[in-house]
Order: C-alpha cells, then structure tokens, then sequence
C-alpha cells in the first residue's frame, strides 16, 4: 500500500488547482523524503516552480521524473519548452 | 497578405523563413546550397537554389513585387553587400539584413540597407539582461528613463489587489496586464496549466503566486518594485 504517498500527491494536486503552488512544493518535499520511486513527485514539482517561474528547479524536477520515467511525455514537453526559455 | 523573401539559409535564415510561414505569410526562400533549401522545401511557400548575387535570376524570380527582404549570409560579407545593393536597385522598400561586424554594418547601411542587425550580439544582451535581473524577463526601452518590464510578482505583492496596492498613485506604475499560469487536470488525471493573460486589469484583480506583471514606468520605479 501506498496510501502516504496517494495521499500527499492527492494533497499536492489539491494545492496546484487551489493556485497554492508554495504549499504544494512543501507536502511534495515530504512525498520525496518517503524515498518512493515515484516519478509523479517531480511532476508536481516541476509544474509547482514552473508556474513560480523557478525555472532552473523546475528543470530539475522534470528531468528527475523522466529519469524514473523516461516515457514520461508531459514531463518531456515541460522539459523541451524550459529549456528553449 | 505580406511577402517576403530570405536569402541565405543558414541556422539564422532557415529560422527565420520558418518562423514567418508560421504566422502565414507567403515565403520566398533562396540558397545556393541544395541541402538548405531541400530542408526548407514544404515548409515555406517556394524555396529556390540560386546564387542570389545573379541578379538577372532575382528579377525573374520577380522579387522586386515583395515586401520585404532578409539577407542572411553566413560566410562571404561582399556577397551580402552586393545583394543588398541590388536588392536597393531592384525597389525593395524594406532590406533587412544580417550583420557581422560594424564594419559590416556601416557598409550596408551606406548601400542603402533598411534594417542592420546582430543577431548574435542582440541574443547575448538580452541573456546578459536575464541573467543579471532573474525576475525580470522582457524589457522595451521607451526612453532613457521609461520601460516596459516583464517581471514575475515580488511577494510583497502576493494575495493583494491592485486596488490595494495603488500602485498607479504611489509609484506611477502602470499595470498593463498580468500573465497568468490556471492550473488545469488533464484527461489523464494529472495536473498542468494553461497560459492565461489578463488584459488592463482593474483594481479588485488580486495578484497570486507565479504571476507575470507586465509594468509601465520610471524605470528606476521598475527596478524598485522588482526588489520588493
């Protein structure tokens, strides 16, 4: 079971469509420290410092996300777009 | 509909051609490398391997009925020089073209070249520009002392209305409009955004995390609220 883990990103989606993008970086902080391989994580927190314009985080966040995902395509297309900016 | 005609298809070129017959305008396209052109062919409206200092072969192409001209040469100087030239001759309104030094720039714009400019040299002013401000990332110098900004919202800022804020009254700082990321659920389920603009926003619009100000003002003003 990974309810913990369903849990915050569940939490972390609520956050981003509340537009409360700061909190949602802080409970995906704590997704993170479940060590789940998880690509979902870096998502979330790709789209989180995307919208907050930290782009050098969010770049991050998404290449981490393909790393554990490398089909991962919304996290490609986020990736391609930042990296042309 | 406007026409225009870019010669010389290097990296500069080819991206402009492409970028032109993206917003629909009609594209003449020359290069006298069959490569170049064979990678541009379908894309825009005609593209031709022609030495384009023929300028027998640039008026049969009928050049002299477009808009507007791109000269783009990557290697040879004289070659641009002598197109454009000719391009002046043929009754080309407007030539704009690549250049590669000051040199360069001061001998096209004595042939008559409408526009000069360095791509290379504006790219790296305005990286340099983002690089020093992070927060700021378009600039448009009205003045020596107005300008347009593109800055994200300082956080002072955040979860108040402009209203609020009286920005107009304590800074003389225009609010032109605000760019907005809407968080949005996929079909799949997952989140994303979508770019969102809020043209002349009034006084009850409240500012949120992640937004875009885009400001009018003093730009000693700009640089003030950017450290907000």
């Amino acid at each position: 079971m990974n309810t913990d883990l369903d849990d915050l990103l569940e939490l972390s989606d609520f956050y981003i469509l509340s537009q409360r993008f700061e909190e949602a970086i802080k409970v995906l902080k704590k997704a993170e420290k479940l060590k789940k391989l998880e690509p979902k994580i870096y998502y979330n927190l790709g789209i989180a410092y995307e919208v907050l314009s930290e782009n050098d985080l969010a770049r991050a966040s998404f290449r981490l996300a393909l790393k554990l995902k490398p089909d991962y395509k919304s996290a490609q297309e986020h990736l391609d777009r930042l990296i042309e900016k | 509909m406007k026409q225009f005609v870019v010669i010389g298809l290097g990296r500069f070129g080819s991206s402009i051609a492409k970028a032109l017959s993206n917003k629909n305008f009609e594209v003449l396209a020359i290069d006298e490398n069959e490569e170049s052109v064979k990678e541009i062919e379908g894309i825009v409206s005609q593209a031709v391997v022609m030495d384009a200092t023929d300028e027998k072969g640039l008026r049969e192409l009928g050049i002299e009925d477009f808009d507007t001209a791109i000269v783009s040469m990557g290697e040879t100087v004289e070659d641009s020089i002598m197109i454009t030239l000719a391009l002046k001759e043929m009754g080309l309104k407007h030539v704009i073209v690549k250049a590669k030094s000051d040199l360069h720039s001061k001998i096209l714009k004595k042939v008559g070249a409408d526009r000069v400019i360095f791509p290379e040299r504006e790219m790296a002013a305005k990286l340099a520009e983002s690089l020093a401000s992070p927060k700021i990332f378009d600039v448009i110098e009205l003045s020596k002392t107005h300008g347009i900004v593109e800055m994200i919202v300082p956080k002072k800022l955040v979860d108040k209305t402009l209203g609020d804020l009286k920005l107009r009254t304590k800074y003389k700082v225009n609010v032109i409009a605000i760019k907005r990321k809407l968080p949005i659920t996929k079909p799949d389920g997952s989140t994303d955004f979508k770019e969102d603009i809020i043209i002349s926003p009034g006084p009850d619009d409240e500012l949120i995390s992640g937004d875009i100000l885009i400001l009018l003002g003093e730009n000693s003003v700009l640089e003030k609220i950017e450290k907000l």
